[in-house]
């Protein structure tokens, strides 16, 4: 089951992907395997550059879509609402696994695990990289 | 007149200094189930408490001509009132908010993050080198969300007992009980008020996931996950929340074999409570 978002999501991948702008004509090429009508692509799009996601100019007789913005700094928005310290972000809208903590937290931090772990803090913990 | 002011009494006991003695119970760590239903409780008393004065005034007002009287009852109710407006004016719009921010949140992820199945249960990860970890409630679509960095960060225990504690928020609803205590808490004025049953019920809740994690993979890698997770970035995104993972390892350590009988004690505790203002308004009515 296609959801709409996941849809957009198709459109956009395309336009992301794709080397410059790009015309409803070359949406609907990328997406064959989903089967989709050329006017449901079209309204994607139009939905697209409504929500500020697309942008779009005119080319002759047709409009050319592109990304409003990259989808990395998509993806730094959501880290950054994700890492949000105001109070909004404070509230249960987000609730991050464990909160980042200051150097001597830190250490605190070390002490704690390695009684745990049942050695003496000297004791190297397990460590990667 | 005595039964109103007993109970608002009993409230601004319950909002104030009330929390401040709770919050020194240490052992309520051990049973953060328990001790969020206790929280509720207190909460949930003062609000019957204020409610329940306020019916008590409306249905025994003092005969006319009795100006001080007068003037006290006038006094009670409008703090009633106020309370009560406050609730419902901040319950609805902490709702909406928190809502809007995960639906809004929820676009974002859904349209950057890869979606990764692993023993049957979809994650979202975000490609982004900085560790974070997460999830979004909601009814449908709920999310658990992670970055690249984490991924990398931590090992397969690790990363389950990560999975263990997110999705443990989403199954149990702990949005809605932060939602109703950031409310609740909102409700009464900033005089009475104290912060303590938000901050212990943030608290409590993560301890409630943990213990999920601590069912799935037991409690080392979970504290291992928490230690690098914490650890990983950004001391100035930190402040104050950090004492927070310090107790939550300690607690690991520290977890009593047998805490089904503290458990007991602290719901009858909570059932205390709530029975209190209860008892005044049954036999005062």
């Amino acid at each position: 089951m296609a959801g709409l978002g996941d849809l957009e999501r198709a459109v956009m991948d395309v336009l992301w992907d794709a080397d410059g702008e790009v015309s409803v004509r070359d949406v609907h090429a990328a997406l064959t395997d989903r089967d989709l009508a050329y006017t449901t692509v079209m309204t994607v799009l139009v939905r697209l550059v409504g929500k500020g996601l697309a942008e779009r100019e005119l080319d002759g007789r047709a409009w050319r879509y592109r990304p409003a913005r990259s989808r990395q700094d998509l993806t730094a928005d959501a880290m950054n609402e994700a890492l949000g310290t105001d109070e909004a972000g404070r509230s249960a809208a987000l609730v991050a696994f464990v909160e980042k903590v200051t150097p001597d937290e830190a250490d605190l931090l070390r002490k704690a695990l390695a009684a745990l772990e049942g050695s003496s803090a000297a004791a190297p913990a397990r460590r990667r990289r | 007149m005595i039964t109103p002011l007993v109970l608002i009494g009993l409230a601004v006991v319950l909002v104030g200094p009330g929390p401040l003695w709770v919050a020194r119970w240490r052992w309520l760590h051990q049973v953060p189930r328990s001790a969020i239903a206790l929280w509720q409780a207190g909460s949930l008393a003062a609000l019957v408490a204020v409610i329940g004065a306020g019916v008590v005034l409306i249905h025994r007002l003092p005969p006319l001509g009795e100006a001080a009287t007068w003037l006290l009852a006038i006094v009670l109710l409008a703090f009633v009132l106020h309370v009560v407006a406050r609730l419902v004016w901040f319950g609805v719009r902490e709702l909406r908010r928190s809502g809007q921010r995960r639906r809004h949140h929820r676009e974002l992820v859904d349209l950057v993050a890869r979606a990764e199945r692993r023993s049957g249960a979809t994650h979202y990860v975000l490609a982004a080198a900085e560790p974070v970890a997460y999830c979004l409630p909601g009814l449908r679509g709920s999310r658990v969300v992670v970055s690249e960095g984490t991924l990398e960060a931590l090992d397969a225990d690790e990363f389950a007992a990560v999975l263990a504690h997110e999705r443990g928020h989403l199954r149990f609803r702990h949005d809605i009980v932060l939602d109703a205590f950031g409310a609740l808490h909102l409700a009464f004025p900033v005089l009475i008020r104290s912060e303590l049953p938000l901050v212990e019920s943030r608290l409590l809740v993560e301890m409630m996931a943990d213990d999920d994690a601590v069912r799935e993979v037991g409690p080392l890698p979970l504290a291992r996950a928490l230690t690098e997770l914490a650890e990983s970035k950004a001391p100035a995104a930190a402040l104050g929340a950090g004492p927070m993972v310090v107790e939550r390892i300690n607690r690991l350590a520290t977890l009593h074999p047998h805490r089904q009988l503290l458990s007991l004690f602290t719901q009858l505790l909570a059932v205390a409570l709530v029975a209190t203002p209860v008892a005044v308004l049954a036999v005062n009515l």
